[in-house]
């Protein structure tokens, strides 16, 4: 129970601080100041006199003195708003409304509605429909059909005031500047064409205050442009003004005929004064086939001077103020005025028409169609068939959520001039200039893309061709042990690998000299002789001769080296012939060239050359090869300088066999050369 | 426990002998051109490219016509961007041997280096005729057919090259773009999204499927799209252009400026940032700021004609109707056509 009175409290308490207090104007809220209080209360009555006339600008004047004194009373501020919304400045209402709801939510019933009115005046477009919205729900439901349409119709105006904002049209807006403005109503601009002359009306002070508000009648006025600065306007005088409201309306092409607007005529009429030299003539009514009972309140001539078109409220239109048109004869008689149609008229007011001097488009101001809140000027263009087009929307910011009224365009199009109120006009009505940049220009954007990956993701594929296998072979592995034939004592030896292809020698060793022993290693594929030298012996050769593909192998061979004395031989196992025959082949000079070099080095060595062969054909036939091949030998030595005296040959067929026959190894040992010493 | 670890130490050891040297094995004799052409090979994987340049010249020096030594020689040049050389020991190893396709394959892929599209486009089309079947020289050709405004023959190269490789993502995401520029948006997205299927940190393609979702007007969706491709790749500032561009779109002028300002800050020279963050500022209304952006964009790029026109038109906002039509005057000389119209009225 206390937590629960607890909460109450503090949440009143709170409610109060959101919504500020609504302070009445009683004694009280003067701190019981009797003087100011009853000052207050003077210019809260005096307001609402104002007020009650209607004298809205006055009414004005007072409660703002008043609200000076007390600003927090929402009934006031609500009264202020009120007064805004009925003056010239009415988007000045929102903040007073606002400020009156927040201090007390229930001021009045139709709050939402003002609040909706001053947003939708300070383009506050979303948050005025949400009001508007919101005034609808409270509505009983005979004020819903009387108010619906009107509502629905702001809340159309604030959705097409969104897109109109969205989409502006390409021009500026900007106030003629004070030398033509004041802080009384200027409206109802026409230029020559070449916007070297303004005529326009004003309320300015004449001297012929209208009522108590200090407004004054409407007169025209002219002023000339100098370079870029419009001269002080002039009362345009007599004739043109009278004391009564006078107000431009209009200008013929050449500018020498002005149509103006009597107030005083019927019940507001149109008048054309000619320019005579520079003296303006007698207004003259216009004939009734123009100006009926009812208003007519604004026209045009189109450039040739032969049509007329004008606003008239007449009750044959479509709805309030309509545009109307009627031609002139070749007699000068004007025709019968006829509507122009409801597809440039509304069914509401339409107001101020103009059409440019090239005859084609039809500017006016019109409350219905799209517009985005009170009158809005559009623009209708002259099709082929002579119709008029839908009218369109001349589009934000010439046109605002108020009044835009009194369109003119001077002759090359390029500037416009119209009344309105906004937030930098002097007071009441001003007249703007509207620049005019032409077709929209859209901005353009910029952009790119990988659209192909591998500028941006190279591929890492390489153009390469893969290393190659490279041809291995197989060794040989040829050991041994060299040793005194005699003896069998090691023999410290040199080892020569000689290439019997190209008799080089490939590669050098030698043998242990404790143990005699040796390792060579022989690469498959070549014709190896080894020879094995030392001082005092013989040279010993072997062959091996390994073909390519020839698998890994070890061979041991024990060597016996003989000394250097009579008798002693050795097989040159490196001197190959032509099969059958003694040709010797050139594989054979390493190993004959090693037996010269030993005939060289020891001059007294008496050689044999002996041939053998093995046992397979005759014996003559082996004899005589046998023989030959030794003497081949023999030959070989002599041609490389060695004395014959020194050499002898034999041939022993196969005689001296060393190997068996019956194999064909020790075939191939048998077919051998050998040489020996005879004398030393 | 003991027999499980001899077992593997049995395993380890066996093996070892596997691949230990043999020691009954050497090199044959006269192959000092393969030598020298592996020990190329071995320079080059080990990026080396001037050593490897001198091993497969002195492998020419034994062997001069050894094809698979020039070829690796081009590929060496090439990797030091020398690609005049490449071109030479390419061209040399098709003199050699006109039916390389290799060698034709590594030729198009230097010209296409060297921006020589036409020579790129004929040694494609000569390894494929020799016989050179992989994705890489089909997506090439597609690439050099796609920069030729060869829509249709681009479409059917990066085909191939996915029917050779269907893990191929860039062909995937190039056929892709060859399909937006055909304004087949739906087929475009689907074959970007194949590639992101394959590769799903490119952020390339989601940038690229970004723009193809926003040329068919789903501007939500591409707003999302450019947002991975960023999320991917924080320093992708074409991705953040083209997503400040979208956000112009969507009428958040303030966004737009924000990622731009963001492509600017990672690279000051991106004139297009500047162009866009110009247009921005002028829908805010902030035409002097536009000005000054456009200003920027065509100090780095002095014929930017798009930047001209734009700021005429900003200067024309600013009532500096000389200024206007003086950038208009240079937007027209440099290309844009429309200019002309918006010179005509201040005529």
């Amino acid at each position: 129970m206390e937590i629960k009175i607890y909460f109450l409290v503090v949440s009143f308490a709170f409610s109060n601080l959101l919504n500020a207090q609504d302070l009445p104007f009683e004694m009280e809220t003067f701190d019981f100041d009797k003087g100011k209080y009853k000052e207050a209360i003077g210019f809260i009555d005096d307001g609402d006199d104002a007020f009650d006339m209607e004298y809205f600008n006055s009414a004005l004047k007072f409660y703002l003195k008043a609200n000076e004194l007390n600003p927090e009373n929402s009934e006031l501020n609500y009264k202020i708003g009120l007064s805004y919304l009925n003056s010239s400045d009415r988007f000045l209402c929102l903040e007073f409304f606002e400020k009156s709801f927040q201090l007390n939510r229930g001021i009045n019933t139709d709050i939402h509605l003002m609040l909706a009115r001053g947003l939708q005046l300070n383009m506050k477009f979303d948050e005025a429909i949400n009001e508007y919205k919101a005034h609808m729900g409270i509505l009983s439901p005979q004020e819903l059909t009387e108010q619906k349409e009107m509502v629905e119709k702001f809340i159309y105006e604030c959705q097409v005031g969104k897109e109109l904002i969205d989409m502006p049209a390409n021009s500026f807006v900007d106030n003629v500047g004070d030398e033509i403005n004041t802080a009384f109503h200027e409206h109802s601009p026409l230029i020559s064409a070449d916007e070297s002359m303004l005529i326009f009306t004003s309320t300015r002070d004449n001297g012929r205050k209208m009522d108590d508000e200090d407004h004054y009648d409407e007169d025209i006025y002219l002023s000339y442009k100098l370079g870029k600065v419009w001269e002080k306007p002039e009362n345009i005088g007599e004739p043109v003004n009278t004391q009564f409201n006078d107000a431009t309306v209009g200008l013929s092409p050449d500018g020498q005929k002005l149509l103006i607007y009597n107030g005083n005529k019927g019940n507001g009429d149109i008048q054309e004064c000619s320019l005579n030299g520079d003296e303006w003539k007698y207004p003259k009514n216009l004939p009734k086939e123009i100006n009926s009972d009812y208003k007519e309140s604004s026209a045009c001539f189109s450039p040739d001077g032969n049509k007329l078109f004008f606003i008239s409220e007449r009750p044959d239109g479509y709805g309030g103020k309509d545009i109307y048109v009627s031609r002139k004869n070749a007699k000068g008689k004007w025709s019968e005025s006829r509507n122009l149609g409801n597809f440039v008229n509304s069914p509401y007011d339409e107001e101020t028409v103009f059409i440019h001097p090239d005859g084609r488009k039809l500017y006016f101001s019109s409350k219905g169609h799209n517009g985005m809140g009170g009158y809005d000027i559009f623009v209708s263009y002259l099709n082929e068939n002579s119709a008029w087009s839908a009218p369109e929307n001349m589009g934000y910011p010439v046109n605002s959520p108020d009044d835009d009224l009194c369109f003119v365009i001077s002759a090359d199009g390029r500037h416009g001039y119209f009344s309105s109120v906004r937030g930098d006009s002097y007071g009441g009505l001003d007249i703007f200039r509207t620049t005019f940049l032409g077709p929209e220009k859209p901005l353009t954007l910029c952009n790119e893309d990988n659209l192909i990956a591998v500028s941006v993701n190279p591929i890492s594929e390489e153009v390469m061709e893969e290393s190659v296998e490279l041809k291995t072979i197989r060794l040989t592995i040829v050991k041994g042990l060299v040793s005194d034939a005699f003896t069998d004592e090691p023999v410290f030896a040199n080892i020569d690998i000689v290439d019997n292809n190209t008799g080089e020698v490939i590669f050098t060793s030698q043998t242990n000299s404790a143990t005699g022993r040796f390792l060579v290693t022989l690469p498959s594929g070549k014709n190896y002789a080894l020879t094995v030298k030392a001082d005092d012996y013989l040279f010993h050769s072997e062959n091996f001769d390994i073909p390519p593909a020839t698998e890994y192998q070890e061979i041991e061979k024990l060597i016996g080296l003989s000394n250097l004395k009579k008798d002693a031989k050795i097989v040159l196992n490196n001197v190959f012939f032509e099969t059958g025959s003694a040709k010797l082949k050139p594989t054979s000079y390493a190993e004959l060239g090693r037996l010269t070099k030993l005939l060289n080095d020891h001059p007294k060595l008496i050689i044999e050359i002996s041939g053998h062969t093995d046992n397979k054909g005759s014996k003559v036939t082996n004899q005589k090869l046998s023989e030959n091949r030794a003497k081949s030998v023999v030959d070989f030595l002599v041609s490389e300088g060695v004395d014959t005296l020194r050499l002898q040959f034999k041939g022993y067929a196969f005689d001296q066999p060393i190997a068996d026959n019956s194999t064909s190894q020790g075939r191939a040992k048998n077919r051998r050369v050998e040489f020996k010493i005879v004398e030393n | 426990m003991c027999k499980p670890i001899f077992i593997l130490l049995v395993i380890v050891c066996a093996w070892n002998n596997v691949i230990a040297q043999d020691t009954t094995l050497v090199v044959a004799e006269n192959q000092e051109a393969e030598i020298a052409f592996n020990k190329g090979n071995s320079l080059y994987q080990a990026g080396d490219y001037n050593g490897a340049i001198a091993a497969f010249t002195e492998a020419l020096t034994f062997n001069q016509t050894f094809e698979k030594a020039i070829i690796n020689r081009a590929s060496a040049y090439s990797k030091l961007n020398n690609f005049v050389q490449a071109i030479v020991d390419f061209e040399l190893a098709i003199k050699i041997n006109p039916t390389n396709n290799l060698a034709w394959y590594g030729k198009g892929i230097a010209h296409y280096s060297r921006a020589q599209k036409s020579e790129a486009e004929n040694s494609f089309q000569q390894a494929i005729y020799n016989g050179l079947k992989n994705d890489n020289v089909y997506y090439y050709a597609g690439v050099v057919a796609f920069e030729n405004g060869e829509l249709e023959k681009a479409l059917e190269n990066y085909t191939q090259a996915i029917n050779y490789n269907p893990k191929n993502a860039l062909a995937f995401n190039d056929r892709g773009s060859v399909k937006r520029s055909m304004q087949k948006y739906t087929e475009a997205i689907e074959d970007y999204k194949a590639a992101i299927k394959i590769d799903p940190k490119m952020g390339i393609v989601y940038n690229n499927i970004g723009s193809a979702k926003w040329k068919s007007g789903d501007l939500d969706a591409a707003l999302l799209d450019y947002g991975v491709a960023i999320r991917l790749d924080p320093t992708y500032f074409i991705a953040l252009n083209n997503r400040a561009s979208v956000r112009f779109e969507m009428k958040d002028f303030e966004g737009a400026i924000i990622d731009c300002e963001k492509a600017i800050s990672i690279n000051p020279d991106y004139a297009y940032a500047y162009n866009n963050m110009g247009n921005a500022k002028a829908k805010l209304k902030n035409y002097a700021g536009a000005e000054k952006d456009y200003t920027k964009a065509i100090q780095l790029n002095t014929n930017f004609a798009i930047a001209y026109l734009n700021r005429g038109i900003c200067r024309e906002r600013l009532r500096n109707f000389e200024g206007a039509v003086d950038d208009w005057e240079m937007a027209k000389v440099l290309g844009i056509s429309k200019a002309e119209s918006y010179i005509k009225f201040y005529d």
